[in-house]
């Protein structure tokens, strides 16, 4: 009887050994405590690093009903747009999405004949050809 | 809380739907083999599977309500024949070993819930096509997305999985990739001899695990999927090795599990050419088994690529692979500094991915013990590693930046086809001890 309970015991904690190697508990607490925007946004960034929250805030607020292009000036993130890319939606908008940009990107916009729309930070905006 | 229920929900559709079409008795029977477990069970259905996604692939079809009435029925029919299902597992240590696997992939898997964020090639190349047929795109669509050459097996399937899940939030989509994966190491960790303890046996599959598990892989990348191909080609021909069956369900699904590569990643049309070598060396004597299934493979390969040029234009790879520069080679001061180059990426990506020191190790030794050379795995090695410098030779993008970003990867591949192999070697080894 002991030795079965012995063997059940190593087993019992063996599992929750794996588990928490896994960092099972502490995934579980994040997922629960956190909607899979929020999740998102803490690991992908709001206007810092791929701005997802940025470009899905400015979608969602803005009503666009093409795919914009989205421009992010720090090339070691790799680019978002995908998570929001419509099939069905025309690529050529008059909009741009620039992430992590500095005044002198901006000014080329400007200089392109882009106003800006909406912006957050001072780093991310969004800009409407005229 | 909703989520992680629905990640349950998943695991568990995922546990019923790749129980089926072949199961235990009728695998034992056609295999002559009475070791089938579970997880080659769901290995051997998840190739079937495969297939059959590749080709709904090519057609609109509404998967979500076939998967859901298959998912119905297959609980049923396991509540109606649960006893039959619960042989599958002979004794108590077979059952512990079961919630091992369920947890790990709960662990696992819970790890995307948490971090959701894709890879850099995960959303620049694979989530396009994902989200074209999540978003009721056809296969022709494809073409007018990034990379639109590079093939949609992986993605369809993440997509499948995606728009069953009543959430609909990407990445219960890639859980499959964590799937197979998990059946991979534990089919592989299964094949321990039953001499050796219990805990020893899970303590192995553990390191397996920790050794061969990257949580990178899981962003939406493609490596293991092709790792998953690898390991059940050598599984299967495990078997043949093993039965001596002549049954040609097992060629049927050596076919399978090569051919499917093509439409997993570029680099899986050299991989049919490395296993069909290897089909050629290493299949029984019957020449007219081999010429069919050599036969058959250049032309089912010839016949997707005419596939893929007619829906997409034309088919290519990243750039072509005979070019002017390959002339630069003649100089034997870049030959041996190219050389020199990919060796150490090798090595590095030897060192990212430690189950390659345990291959070479037990490669080595083994060829000290037995001074047999001709077996599968050192012509798989040779011809593997040969590839991945030809790769490297070959491209005409600057090898110092694209080593560091693909070589891992390419090298990882492969470690599937060695998993038997380790664990038949730690069986001599362990038993030979005791």
């Amino acid at each position: 009887m002991l030795v079965k309970i012995n063997k059940n015991l190593f087993f019992i904690l063996f599992i929750l050994f794996v588990l928490h190697y896994l960092s099972f508990f502490l995934n579980i607490f994040i997922v629960y405590k956190n909607n899979y925007t929020e999740r998102m946004i803490k690991s992908s960034g709001y206007c810092d690093r791929e701005g997802y929250g940025f470009i899905k805030y400015v979608i969602q607020k803005h009503k666009i009903l093409d795919n914009p292009e989205v421009k992010n000036f720090s090339n070691i993130y790799p680019p978002v747009y995908g998570y929001f890319y419509d099939i069905k939606k025309n690529s050529n908008s008059k909009y741009i999405i620039i992430i992590n940009a500095k005044n002198n990107n901006l000014d080329y916009f400007k200089k392109q004949g882009f106003l800006i729309i909406d912006s957050k930070n001072n780093n991310c905006y969004l800009l409407k050809k005229t | 809380m909703i989520e992680i229920l629905y990640l349950f929900l998943q695991i568990f559709s995922f546990l019923i739907f790749f129980l089926f079409p072949l199961n235990k008795n009728f695998l034992e029977k056609y295999f002559n083999d009475n070791n089938i477990s579970i997880y080659d069970i769901y290995i051997f259905n998840f190739i079937i599977y495969s297939f059959i996604f590749l080709l709904t692939s090519f057609i609109k079809i509404q998967i979500n309500i076939i998967f859901y009435t298959l998912i119905i029925i297959k609980t049923l029919f396991v509540i109606y024949n649960r006893e039959k299902y619960f042989k599958y597992f002979n004794n108590n240590n077979d059952k512990k070993y079961f919630i091992f696997f369920i947890f790990c992939l709960l662990g696992i898997s819970l790890q995307i819930a948490s971090d959701p964020k894709l890879g850099w090639d995960g959303i620049a190349h694979w989530y396009y096509k994902a989200s074209n047929y999540f978003q009721n795109g056809t296969y022709q669509e494809l073409k007018d997305l990034p990379l639109a050459y590079y093939p949609h097996l992986g993605p369809y399937i993440w997509n499948i999985f995606w728009s069953i899940n009543p959430l609909r939030l990407e990445y219960y989509g890639r859980i499959f990739y964590i799937f197979i994966f998990t059946i991979t190491i534990f089919s592989a960790s299964e094949k321990l001899s039953k001499k050796i303890t219990f805990n020893t046996r899970l303590f192995i599959t553990f390191i397996l695990l920790v050794l061969i598990f990257d949580s990178f892989l899981i962003s939406g990348y493609q490596e293991y999927f092709l790792f998953y191909l690898f390991y059940s080609f050598s599984l299967i021909f495990n078997f043949k090795d093993e039965t001596k069956s002549k049954s040609l369900l097992i060629v049927f699904l050596l076919f399978l599990s090569s051919y499917l590569m093509f439409w997993v990643k570029q680099e899986g049309l050299f991989y049919i050419v490395i296993l069909t070598i290897i089909f050629s060396f290493f299949y029984h004597k019957r020449n007219i088994i081999k010429l069919s299934y050599i036969m058959l493979m250049v032309a089912i390969v010839f016949i997707s690529i005419k596939l893929k040029s007619y829906y997409h234009g034309n088919f290519s790879f990243n750039e072509p692979i005979l070019n002017s520069e390959l002339l630069k080679y003649l100089d034997y001061k870049i030959f041996f500094n190219t050389f020199y180059l990919i060796s150490l990426e090798i090595i590095k990506a030897i060192i990212k991915y430690p189950i390659w020191m345990i291959i070479i190790l037990f490669l080595t030794l083994r060829l000290i013990e037995k001074k047999k050379f001709f077996n599968k795995e050192n012509i798989f090695f040779i011809i593997y590693i040969g590839l991945i410098y030809c790769i490297y030779f070959q491209t005409t993008m600057n090898i110092k930046e694209l080593m560091p970003l693909t070589l891992d990867r390419v090298i990882f591949h492969g470690s599937g086809f060695f998993l038997i192999f380790i664990v038949k070697y730690l069986n001599d080894k362990l038993l030979k001890n005791n």
